[in-house]
C-alpha cells in the first residue's frame, strides 16, 4: 500500500507543482505587459 | 492569447480563447477524478500476484498515463519543430517549448513511479537496464534543451536552435520503446510483445484492467492538453513582454 500512495503522490505534486508555477508566473506576466502596455501608450501620446 | 488574459485583467469579458482553456480545465479534472478511482477501486487486482506486489501492480495504471503524457509531450515537439524549420513561424517554436516542458515533467513522473514500483517487483529502486537506461537518456536530453535554450538571448536564434535540438532530441523516443525489444531487459515489453524473453503484453490484461488503461490514457492526454496549452500561451506573453521593453528602449 506504502508504495501505491508514494508513486501517485509523487506523480500529483509533480503536476501540482508544475500547475502552481504556470498560474503564478501567468499573474506576474499579466500585470507586467499591462503596466508596459500602459508605458508605451504614454510614450506614444508624448509623440517620442 | 495575450489579448484574452489582458481582457480578463481588466474587467472586460473573456475571449473564447479563455472558455476553451476553462472547458479543457474542467474537464481535465474530472478526467482525473475517474482516473484516480478507476485505478484504485474499479480495476481488479491481478490475480497472478499476492501481497505488496499485488497492491503495488496498481501504480502501473499511473506509470503508462505519464508514459502517454510524455509520449505527447515528444511528439508534439516533433511536429512543433519540423513545423518551425519550415515556417519559420513562432507560434511553433512556443508549441515545441511548451510540450517538450510537460513532456519533460511527465517523464520525470513515470521515472520515479516506476522506481517505487521496482522496489517490491524487482527488489531494487533502480537498475541500469536498457529500457530505464535509455528513458532517463531521454529525459535528460529533453531537460538540457531546456537548460540551453534559456541561455541564448537573441529570440530567432533561440527558436531555431530549440528546433533542430528537439528535432534530434525525438530520436531517443524511439530508441527507448524498442530497448526493451532490441537488447536483454528486465523490463517488460509492454505493446506488441513478440520479443520471447520479454513479457506483458496488454491485449491479454482482464477487462477491467484495459478499461482503466483507456481511462488513462484519456483523462492524461487530456491533462497533457490542458498544462501544454496553459503554457503556450503564458510563452506567447512571454513573447509580447519582450517586445514591449524593447519597444520601451
Amino acid at each position: 500500500m506504502g508504495y501505491l500512495v508514494a508513486a501517485f503522490i509523487t506523480v500529483w505534486l509533480l503536476v501540482t507543482i508544475y500547475a502552481l508555477f504556470v498560474s503564478l508566473r501567468q499573474r506576474k506576466l499579466e500585470q507586467d505587459v499591462q503596466m508596459l502596455e500602459e508605458l508605451v501608450q504614454e510614450k506614444l501620446a508624448r509623440g517620442e | 492569447m495575450s489579448s484574452a488574459t489582458l481582457s480578463q485583467s481588466r474587467g472586460r469579458p473573456m475571449a473564447f480563447g479563455s472558455y476553451f482553456l476553462l472547458t479543457l480545465n474542467i474537464l481535465a479534472m474530472a478526467g482525473m477524478a475517474v482516473f484516480i478511482w478507476a485505478a484504485l477501486v474499479y480495476a481488479k487486482s491481478a490475480t497472478n500476484l499476492a501481497g505488496t506486489e499485488q497492491m503495488a501492480q496498481r501504480i502501473f495504471y499511473i506509470h503508462m498515463g505519464c508514459i502517454f503524457g510524455a509520449m505527447a509531450g515528444f511528439l508534439v515537439s516533433l511536429i512543433g519543430s519540423i513545423l518551425y524549420l519550415i515556417t519559420r513561424n513562432l507560434e511553433w517554436d512556443r508549441i515545441t517549448q511548451a510540450s517538450v516542458e510537460v513532456g519533460t515533467l511527465f517523464g520525470i513522473g513515470l521515472t520515479i513511479c516506476g522506481a517505487i514500483w521496482a522496489r517490491p517487483t524487482w527488489n531494487t529502486y533502480w537498475t541500469w537496464d536498457p529500457r530505464l537506461t535509455t528513458a532517463t537518456i531521454t529525459i535528460l536530453i529533453y531537460v538540457a534543451y531546456l537548460l540551453f535554450r534559456n541561455g541564448i538571448d537573441n529570440r530567432r536564434t533561440r527558436a531555431l536552435f530549440g528546433n533542430i535540438y528537439a528535432l534530434f532530441a525525438f530520436l531517443t523516443v524511439p530508441l527507448t520503446y524498442y530497448s526493451a525489444r532490441w537488447f536483454r531487459s528486465i523490463h517488460p515489453v509492454v505493446w506488441n510483445g513478440s520479443n520471447a524473453e520479454a513479457q506483458g503484453d496488454i491485449g491479454n490484461v482482464g477487462a477491467t484492467m484495459g478499461q482503466t488503461i483507456t481511462i488513462a490514457l484519456i483523462s492524461f492526454t487530456l491533462l497533457f492538453c490542458a498544462l501544454m496549452i496553459q503554457r503556450w500561451r503564458q510563452l506567447r506573453l512571454e513573447d509580447r513582454l519582450e517586445e514591449l521593453r524593447e519597444e520601451l528602449e
